[in-house]
């Protein structure tokens, strides 16, 4: 039962990209996103490319994290790059009864295709190369300002912590329930659908009790640890600005403005 | 029945693949208590999953009887019924309306028939200690000793041949711990064998057969306790908490006394002490 969730999918690392401040590195993963939306040619994406590159390289990301990470959109991007190719109308290149391919449709495809890919290494590469923790803090920092008109974000952001702080451990309870239970029998993977329901009550039962038992551990330990809110809260490590972040920042936003404005 | 790991190896594959066991040989049979000792992140977890067939082995190969697991010779869950795997903290699998439920859960899979069920859940029961009056009662009302004893019960209610149990006694007091042990001695006849894993030594030793040490996936240990305890230095080196007793007397060796190595109860201990000091002790090299 092995399970392959690509969330939480941090390995830690000691390079340029790793030790940049989440706040940065959230910053640019945002501006790459709009960028990717606002821009619509091969000549900027081949660009944006190039930068993203250079980020896995300097990460030491594998190729393989990087399937990794695309493999679960595999669907969702061929869906993407097929109907694009089908349904647009313009000059064509390729006729088949009904199915007429154009060359706009081939561009628009392929293009979006890029795109969807493109948008999915932006955000891998940051979550490769940034803790969970870190990414939540850097959130909250960010959204500071709307504390003002009275916005929750410090409880957004504890939710979140402690939502990606389980879910591994809860992964982990998964797999030890189902074991526990397979070796009494329990069959998890054969029967119709109706049935494999109800075989997951043997799971699904265990599951919850514990998500609740966990709850209320956590929250007698936060309690006794006189936890009352974000107010005046300090923080163990403060996140903080240094000179590779505002050379980064300085150098990669006009750059991406470069590519909207140019392509 | 005897199951054979020959040479098995598993490492678990993520993000950062964890070798969890090396090479490993190793013989459980009925008949023998086996205690599996190893601190955490020594592969025991991963080695019991061999026993029952949760986990294939990714190198090696695990026979049961001779037939081999790999090969798909043996049915996996008709072996799993075979090898009573009760995890570590069983009471968290617990998930039915009722006591009786529960317990029969692993007899209602195994395809008995109506008052096949009702004699082994009530059988099983009533070895763990567990009265009629319980059946029709949640499993989640009762204590944490309760629970634990169901949980052990529902998977006795299989009648598994090789019965291995990850830690029983983690988190019990010293009556709930007793009570479990002592259960297990009168459980286990010719025809059933035990596989206990603990890093509690002191609690193994006098009724385990047989005791293997893990350290970082490898068998580093095999033999009787006796023969187990007498590595004293070795055990300390992977990190494995040795009987007083054991320390005392090899202490009283290294200083010449007469004591044989392998003693781990303090009754063995009091009486090698007395019989040293008193005739054939003189003190050896000095």
């Amino acid at each position: 039962m092995a399970f392959d969730i690509t969330l939480g999918q941090y390995i830690p690392g000691d390079s340029f990209v790793h030790n940049l401040d989440p706040r940065t590195k959230l910053i640019i993963a945002i501006a790459l996103i709009v960028v990717l939306f606002l821009v619509n040619t091969f000549v900027g994406y081949f660009w944006i490319a190039l930068f993203l590159l250079l980020a896995t390289i300097n990460g030491s990301i594998s190729a393989r994290s990087v399937v990794r990470s695309i493999k679960p959109l595999t669907f969702i991007l061929l869906l993407t790059v097929i109907l694009n190719i089908l349904f647009t109308e313009g000059d064509i290149l390729f006729q088949l009864g009904f199915i007429r391919i154009t060359e706009q449709g081939v561009f628009r495809g392929l293009l979006l295709g890029l795109r969807l890919i493109l948008l999915i290494l932006s955000t891998t590469i940051m979550t490769l190369t940034t803790s969970p923790l870190a990414i939540t803090d850097a959130l909250e920092n960010l959204l500071g300002p709307l504390k003002k008109i009275k916005f929750p974000v410090h409880e957004l952001s504890m939710m979140l912590t402690i939502a990606l702080r389980f879910i591994p451990t809860l992964l982990e309870e998964t797999d030890k329930i189902m074991k526990a239970q397979m070796a009494r029998g329990a069959d998890f993977e054969s029967g119709n659908l109706l049935k494999r329901a109800q075989n997951m009550v043997p799971l699904l039962v265990p599951l919850f009790v514990s998500a609740f038992r966990r709850a209320d551990d956590l929250a007698v330990a936060m309690e006794s640890r006189c936890y009352r809110g974000g107010e005046g809260r300090t923080r163990l490590n403060e996140l903080k600005y240094g000179k590779a972040d505002y050379l980064t920042l300085a150098v990669v936003l006009p750059v991406l403005a470069l590519v909207v404005y140019l392509f | 029945m005897q199951i054979e790991l020959r040479d098995v190896s598993y490492t678990y594959n993520g993000p950062i693949p964890v070798a969890a066991l090396h090479n490993i040989n190793l013989k459980v049979k009925t008949g023998e208590i086996l205690g599996l000792i190893g601190h955490t992140g020594s592969g025991k977890s991963t080695l019991l999953q061999h026993l029952n067939g949760l986990l294939k082995p990714q190198d090696g190969d695990v026979l049961v009887d001779g037939k081999s697991v790999k090969r798909g010779e043996v049915s996996l869950p008709k072996l799993r019924f075979r090898v009573g795997l009760v995890f570590q903290y069983p009471e968290y699998q617990l998930f039915e309306e009722t006591i009786f439920k529960e317990v029969a859960f692993g007899p209602k899979s195994m395809g008995l028939s109506e008052d096949e069920i009702k004699q082994r859940v009530a059988k099983s029961l009533s070895d763990v200690g567990m009265s009629e009056e319980f059946y029709e009662r949640s499993p989640f009302e009762l204590s944490g000793g309760q629970k634990r004893r169901v949980a052990l019960a529902s998977i006795l209610a299989m009648e598994p041949e090789i019965l291995v149990l990850d830690e029983p006694t983690a988190g019990l007091d010293p009556k709930g711990r007793k009570e479990i042990l002592d259960f297990l001695l009168k459980w286990r006849t010719d025809d059933k064998g035990i596989v206990l894993v603990s890093h509690n030594m002191e609690e193994m030793a006098p009724f385990a057969d047989r005791i293997v040490v893990l350290h970082q996936g490898k068998v580093v240990l095999d033999g009787t306790p006796k023969e187990v305890f007498s590595h004293t230095q070795e055990l300390l080196d992977v990190g494995i908490k040795v009987p007083q007793v054991s320390m005392v007397v090899n202490s009283l060796r290294s200083r010449g006394y007469n004591i044989d190595a392998g003693i781990f109860t303090v009754e063995q201990a009091a009486e090698a002490i007395f019989d040293a000091l008193r005739g054939g002790g003189e003190r050896r090299g000095l």
